[in-house]
């Protein structure tokens, strides 16, 4: 019986066209996916599920990615595939009759799963061949993929594909068979993907990765910690294989859902109405009312009048948008959605703003754009489902045929239908706000900006879910099938988050777009309001034409035919239609042409495609220009006006420029920003220009007479920088009302710029561009003329006057010579006493400042009003900074530092001479007070070193160059915490160190160098290997002697003139204070890329003579990588931590410590331990804090209660 | 006071023609539609209540198009669907004040009075409070004409409203339709003679999507009497009964059959009986049927 309900199933689902349409649906996505992201389209790079830089689109990894992505997505299906199958019965009725039959409970539900399982399974294929046949496809660059290896296509489905569809299948068809209702079906499906979310929202937070990989019922946090840190050769090369832990996972999971299976095997009844979840008694009103005689009555009643005028028009709108609304708010699976979506952002709440495990204040902006951004998902589920709901509100009721002829305008029953979605939208943005000043108050934090939540709600968030409201209705009424209607406002929601990747880039023609906006507590939302509003209303303009159309169209009646009720348009288009069309049409067209006319004419409007053409361009003209020696700029005198209301600024002034090489210079070649107005460009001596292209932006001037070496010129610069209208997209946040942040890169710059190539590798190819070499070599002896900062110049000669309104204060690098008012203007005349690096900033903005001096130096904190919070841990960082770098390196160079708050459209620090301007989101608003890590005291400390190494000590511009600023800082900073906070905190950033280390390796596009190699930008090796090396080197050398080599290199190169410096050259200062048993780690650490797994395994102990004796053995494994990560084992023969953990020190708290810390050498991969320690033994580690670099690093430490003999 | 209806045809995309040259007046007092399932009387209704379109023809209420006039049309309109529901979870009270508002009474005092005195009048007062789901077959037909009575209709269309309603009920809603004015129009389409029969002054026939008959049905009667015979006959002889004589009816009494023939003689040792309106349904169908046959 069980194979004959097996194979009715089939038959059943094999005969319907619904499972070709899904397999086609699914083949279709992940086949254009693949496309889509194997160079179809160019100016997009896209890093989705693994793809992008040498890793391939059908490696093993990207395969598994997509596969597991796509079919997860797809588990919407299921609720279709199979939850019908048990559904449908109860939908045609024919249980009824079915249930009479003799079949045992597990033929029945047995043969209906197995029956959908196969379905699904088979629609489910359809992934993979969809990825398998894109990797043919000609037309596609080729070096986007690899050899075609069957288990990657197979093992993402034995591991992943069919166990999720056994588990979600099962949990699926249990909801199916109990509910009786479909939609119950769908929302348990959605309901069952937002736990997952959920879920794998506090898995993060777990910090047992064995317990998170066994809590994701669908093995993906398994795949997550098994893939984590694997590098491109890897993920390339390794067939996924089935780890203990993703097999324990499937296991335990399948288990579950037999137990559910089971349950619902048990439970289930053949009766009509079993286990039906009631809620209420059904409230049927029988009377026994059988009284055959007539009674004769009066129809008798009241006169009424009907009244059809505007007032009543308007009251009948009023009482139509209320009971509509109240329809909507009532209904009960709105109502599921809205709660799945509230416990989602409250879990969701939880992570607000985390940096470096620190949270940052809840102030309410963020709360506005976490909330919103986490709540939008339900929203749109929301108005998809609600849309559909109204719309067929009376129809699904059967009350349309009174509703319909009830003597109300059609565009009255639409206005009100619309509105009432509307509505909902008020009340869920009014909902968002009450959560959000809800989780502010429980983080302990009062400023509640009420009016930021509305701007941010109720200006922003509702205008685009009211322009969906639109759109949504509007398919649902001319789609006129429910289930349909679904079907395409989903397709267009996927079409609008892809068309930017398909080259639809303007705004004009994305459906409720804008240009952006971001608020920011020092500029509020400035300069984006105006576009924004005009692109909104255009939308709606545009929204409103085809409501009402949408409401000619309307069916009112029993004719749906698109014919006839096209007919009836004709018939229902009135004059004041005629009228409102030709308004909105006039106002649509009108702000379309603006926004044109802003975008495109006023600005240049440029596709991505057009932006890396211009690259492929710059570079194929221009290249031959690289090798010509340029004038250097020594002396820097611009002015600079800063008009903040207008967002415009000019620059005029000279730069001296001298020919520092040994051959004549007979021509400049000069980069400009074209989108700058030159009112004057000229050299002091005779010159000519020969070329100019002003599209690029590149000219080239010819002097008369060669600049002979030594000799200077002036180069004289009036250059206005004006904000003309509005852009498509991208702002110029630099330019603000509040917060203005230029630097020298507005200026002019010498010769061909590199930083304009592109470097995908796989572009480059399609351009026919030779491969790039992303980094000067070591001993390239022109890329040594230059530090890293500028090919402009080195040490400059420094002097300004900045001026802007009165209410704001205008910074520059340099001290203050004079401030004056002078035509309702405030100016600034800054200059600098001793040469600095060609690196300068110019600033503006109301500021509120601390002020304070350490050892005659100026120190001083400029912040934005609200912005208090760190401001004395940044000050108090300064000095600790200071004490610790004057006293271990060399002295300070300026009398003055200087903080300076700027808005949070870029978000870090960056240290210029005597000034250090500082984004708004990453320190100012920290909330330091009961976290590990207090990094706006770090930030400070990283960038007042920087004044060090950077300011005083600069790189070449060849490999390794911020091995002297970046990693030196590190160090700097790492010491000036420990001393401050202890060495507890150092371990704890050092864990997060490790881990974005590891996994900056694994998304490293092109390869990764040993880090006195790296190239500028590899922020993973500077930063993170970087003070992880530092941090090493300093416990193994010794802080004394890594400090006496740092300042003996400092004194010897700070200041140089070129060649600058190299990595090469500090590292001989490290190897000269260490000793010849340590020379080794130098290797290890700048010269190579090694990596360690160390692990505890058998611990145990006994009491020996009053004390303890813990025998344990470590396993060690050494290992080399070259540049993309293929590794070869290497010998050990190195000194470890070992150490031993007691918490019996402390008997109150139990707080685990250490009792014994040794370094050991260790010359085999499998050494014995037996040592006497004085406490009961609690933990053993091996490099338990972390100096080594080791992707597993659980296992560095092993507990003794585990394993006790 | 008229309801004109010319050359009123429709045929439904899937080719069904519903409505074949209909014409039509109609005037005050209650009009029965009378014709089978199937006959295009709910195409009539719904067109007449602005709910459907018509291929060609017109319809006109005192000089009103109303085909193209809806609006103006469902000012004066009353119109109880042959199958409708209700939204959930809303009581009669509510729902009738809501039907109120949309026709145009939106003085809360006088909306308020009428909806009362609906609820009494039609029997629902006591439940007022309770879901309208709740509510049995013939509550819910009291309700329907009740939101039907709303505002001041010169034309109530019910479509069936009486199928499916116990005795007892039947009962019940035709004494609340007889009580509908006689100033208006009431269209009262069923395929239940009796409807007719208990309270039209005016009624038609039509079957097939055309109207056979037309008048008062006292009129009609007349142009039968003395046409129609009555035999009781056994089971087995009726199908050579239908062979050989024009039987318009035949029902089952005490095992046997009585079959009603209309001929203009005694067809074959036939009683004559005194006609009723139930034979002259049913011999207009079975006349137009054989029409229709010569016909082709």
């Amino acid at each position: 019986m069980f194979f004959r309900i097996l194979s009715f199933e089939l038959k059943y689902k094999f005969n319907r066209p619904a499972i070709y349409i899904y397999w086609a649906i699914l083949f279709g996505l992940s086949f254009f996916f693949i496309n889509a992201f194997s160079g179809l389209v160019d100016g997009v790079t896209v890093a989705l599920g693994g793809l992008g830089g040498k890793v391939y689109t059908n490696s093993p990894y990207v395969v598994y990615n997509m596969t597991a992505g796509f079919s997860f997505m797809a588990l919407i299906l299921l609720p279709a595939l199979i939850g019908s199958s048990v559904y449908r019965d109860y939908e045609t009725n024919a249980h009824a009759l079915l249930f009479s039959y003799p079949i045992s409970k597990f033929d029945y539900l047995g043969g209906r799963l197995a029956g959908g399982f196969i379905a699904s399974l088979f629609v489910f294929t359809s992934i993979g061949l969809g990825i398998w046949l894109a990797s043919f496809m000609p037309y596609l660059n080729q070096d986007f993929f690899g050899e075609n290896m069957f288990m990657s296509y197979f093992m993402p489905y034995l591991s992943n594909v069919i166990p999720n569809l056994i588990i979600a299948g099962v949990i699926i068809f249990a909801i199916a068979a109990v509910t009786r209702n479909l939609l119950a079906t769908y929302l348990g499906c959605i309901a069952l993907l937002v736990l997952y979310g959920v879920a794998g929202t506090l898995i993060n937070d777990i910090e047992n990765i064995t317990l998170a990989s066994m809590l994701d019922p669908f093995g993906s946090k398994a795949f997550e910690t098994l893939t984590k840190y694997w590098t491109i050769t890897e993920k390339n090369e390794q067939i996924i294989p089935f780890t203990k832990l993703i097999f324990a996972n499937r296991i335990v999971w399948m288990g579950i859902a037999g137990l559910i299976f089971i349950f619902v095997l048990a439970k289930f009844k053949f009766s009509q109405s079993v286990f039906q979840l009631k809620f209420k008694k059904n409230s049927r009103l029988v009377f026994a009312n059988i009284n055959p005689v007539l009674k004769v009555l009066k129809l008798n009643l009241p006169d009424v009048k009907q009244v059809f005028n505007l007032k009543s028009r308007i009251k009948q709108l009023i009482r139509l948008i209320k009971f509509e609304t109240i329809n909507l708010v009532k209904n009960p699976y709105f109502l599921g959605i809205l709660a799945t979506g509230i416990l989602f952002v409250l879990i969701n709440t939880a992570q607000l703003g985390k940096f470096y495990g620190t949270t940052t204040f809840p102030v309410t902006y963020q709360v506005v754009d976490i909330l919103g951004a986490t709540f939008t998902l339900f929203v749109l589920i929301i108005i998809t489902f609600l849309s559909g709901e109204i719309v067929w509100n009376e129809r699904s009721f059967k009350v349309n045929e009174m509703i319909d002829t009830m003597p109300v305008p059609t565009w009255t029953i639409y206005t009100s239908k619309l509105s009432a979605l509307f509505s909902v939208q008020v009340i869920l943005m009014a909902l968002i706000m009450v959560i959000g000043i809800i989780a502010q108050a429980v983080m302990g934090y009062f400023n509640f900006e009420v009016d930021l939540y509305i701007k941010g709600l109720f200006g922003i968030k509702l205008l685009d879910f009211i322009l969906l409201c639109f759109l949504a209705f509007i398919v649902h009424v001319l789609a006129n099938n429910k289930y349909l209607g679904h079907f395409i406002i989903i397709l267009y929601y996927l079409f609008s988050s892809f068309m930017g990747s398909l080259g639809l880039e303007h705004n004009l023609y994305d459906f409720g777009s804008d240009p952006g906006i971001m608020y920011s507590d020092m500029n509020g939302y400035g300069h984006f309001v105006k576009p924004f509003l005009i692109y909104k209303s255009y939308w709606f303009a545009f929204a409103i034409i085809l409501a009402i159309f949408s409401n000619l169209l309307w069916v009112r009646g029993n004719e749906t035919t698109f014919s006839k009720r096209f007919t009836l348009l004709k018939e229902r288009l009135t004059m004041s239609t005629k009228v409102s069309l030709v308004i909105f049409l006039f106002l649509f067209a009108g702000l379309g042409a603006f926004i044109y006319y802003n975008t495109n004419i006023l600005n240049e409007y440029k596709t991505s495609k057009e932006h890396l053409l211009e690259s492929v361009n710059y570079e194929k003209q221009y290249k031959k220009y690289a090798g010509y020696a340029q004038p250097r700029i020594v002396e820097m005198n611009i002015n600079v006006d800063i008009y903040p209301k207008k967002r415009d600024a000019t620059f005029k002034g000279y730069c001296i420029i001298k020919n520092k090489s040994k051959e004549p210079i007979d021509s400049v070649f000069l980069n400009y920003n074209q989108a700058a107005e030159f009112n004057r460009l000229v050299f002091d001596i005779p010159y000519e220009k020969v070329f100019d292209d002003k599209k690029t932006g590149f000219a080239i001037y010819t002097f008369k007479k060669p600049l002979e070496p030594g000799d200077s010129t002036y180069l004289r610069i009036d250059m206005d920088i004006i904000t003309k209208g509005f852009r498509n997209s991208g702002s110029n946040t630099r330019l603000l009302y509040n917060g203005t942040f230029l630097t020298t890169g507005f200026l002019p710059s010498f010769g061909y710029n590199k930083g304009y190539e592109i470097t995908d590798e796989k572009k480059r190819k399609k351009y026919d561009l030779p491969e790039k070499q992303l980094v000067a070599k070591i001993n390239d002896t022109t890329a040594l003329q230059n530090t890293y900062i500028s090919n402009d110049g080195d040490w400059i000669r420094f002097e300004t006057v900045v001026s802007t309104t009165p209410d704001q204060i205008a910074i520059a690098p340099g001290y203050l010579e004079k401030e004056w008012e002078e035509n309702g203007r405030k100016y600034f005349h800054y200059k600098m006493d001793s040469k600095i690096l060609n690196f300068a900033a110019w600033l503006s903005a109301d500021y509120e400042k601390i002020e304070d001096e350490w050892n005659g130096i100026d120190l001083a904190v400029y912040y934005h009003k609200d912005h208090d919070y760190n401001i004395h841990d940044m000050m108090k960082s300064m000095k600790k900074s200071l004490e610790y770098y004057t006293a271990n390196f060399t002295p300070f160079q300026f009398k003055q530092l200087r903080i300076f708050e700027f808005p949070r459209f870029s978000s870090f620090a960056q240290s210029f001479p005597n000034m250090i301007p500082f984004s708004e989101s990453i320190g100012f608003i920290a909330d330091v007070r009961k976290e590990d890590v207090n990094y706006p005291f770090w930030v400070t400390a990283h960038e007042t070193a920087h004044q060090w190494w950077a300011h005083q000590v600069i790189g070449a511009n060849v490999e390794g160059a911020t091995v002297t600023s970046e990693i030196l800082c590190q160090y700097a900073s790492l010491k000036v915490i420990e001393k401050e906070f202890g060495i507890e905190k150092v371990r704890d950033f050092i864990k997060y160190d490790m881990d974005n280390y590891l996994t900056g390796r694994s998304n490293e596009p092109h390869y990764e160098p040993p880090l006195l190699y790296l190239r500028p930008g590899q922020g993973y090796l500077h930063y993170n290997k970087g003070n992880i090396v530092m941090y090493a080197l300093a416990d193994y050398i010794g802080e004394d002697k890594i400090n006496a080599a740092v300042k003996a290199f400092a004194q010897d190169y700070a200041f140089q003139e070129p060649p600058f410096v190299t990595s090469e050259d500090f590292i001989k200062y490290l190897k000269d204070v260490t000793p010849d048993s340590l020379q080794y780690l130098i290797h290890d650490m700048f010269e190579t890329i090694t990596l360690y797994e160390n692990k505890v395994t058998d611990v145990s102990y006994e009491e020996f003579e009053g004390k303890y004796k813990v025998n344990f053995t470590v396993d060690c494994n050494k290992f080399r990588s070259d540049s993309i990560g293929r590794e070869e084992e290497i010998p050990m023969n190195d000194w470890i931590d070992i150490a031993v953990f007691s918490e019996e020190i402390n008997d109150s708290t139990r707080h685990e410590q250490e009792i014994f810390l040794q370094k050991f050498k260790i010359e085999e991969n499998t050494k014995k331990f037996e040592l006497i320690v004085d406490y009961k033994p609690s933990k053993v580690g091996i490099d338990p804090y972390l100096k080594l670099i080791d992707r597993h690093r659980n296992d560095n430490t092993k507990s003794t209660s585990t394993l006790r003999n | 006071m008229e309801l004109k209806i010319t050359n009123l045809s429709k045929t439904y995309p899937n080719g069904v023609q519903a409505l074949k040259n209909v014409n039509l007046t109609i005037t005050k007092g209650m009009f029965g539609l009378l014709g089978p399932n199937g006959a295009g009387k709910s195409t009539l209704m719904r067109t007449i209540a602005t709910l459907q379109e018509a291929d060609q023809g017109e319809v006109e209420l005192n000089g009103i198009n109303v085909l193209k006039q809806k609006a103006d049309i469902r000012k004066k309109l009353g119109y109880l669907p042959q199958e409708f529901g209700v939204y959930p979870k809303i009581s009669a009270e509510a729902m009738l004040d809501h039907f109120a508002e949309l026709k145009g009474i939106t003085n809360k005092k006088e909306r308020k009075e009428i909806v009362i005195a609906l609820l009494q009048q039609t029997n629902l007062f006591h439940v007022r409070k309770k879901n309208l789901s709740g509510y049995s077959g013939g509550m819910k037909q009291r309700f329907g004409i009740a939101q039907a009575l709303l505002g001041n209709p010169n034309l109530i269309i019910v479509d069936e409203p009486t199928a499916g309603l116990d005795p007892a009920e039947r009962n019940r809603f035709h004494n609340l339709l007889s009580e509908i004015g006689e100033n208006i129009i009431v269209i009262l389409s069923t395929h239940i003679v009796d409807d007719v029969s208990d309270l039209c002054k005016n009624m038609a026939i039509i079957n097939e999507g055309e109207m056979l008959l037309n008048g008062k049905p006292s009129e009609l009667i007349k142009e039968v009497d003395g046409k129609i015979w009555e035999k009781i006959i056994d089971k087995n002889d009726l199908n050579s009964y239908q062979e050989n004589f024009n039987i318009i009816s035949a029902k089952l009494y005490l095992g046997q059959i009585i079959v009603h023939a209309y001929s203009e003689t005694n067809p074959d040792a036939f009683e004559k009986v005194n006609p009723t309106l139930e034979d002259v349904y049913f011999s207009s169908i079975k006349n137009s049927k054989l029409q229709a046959n010569l016909n082709h």
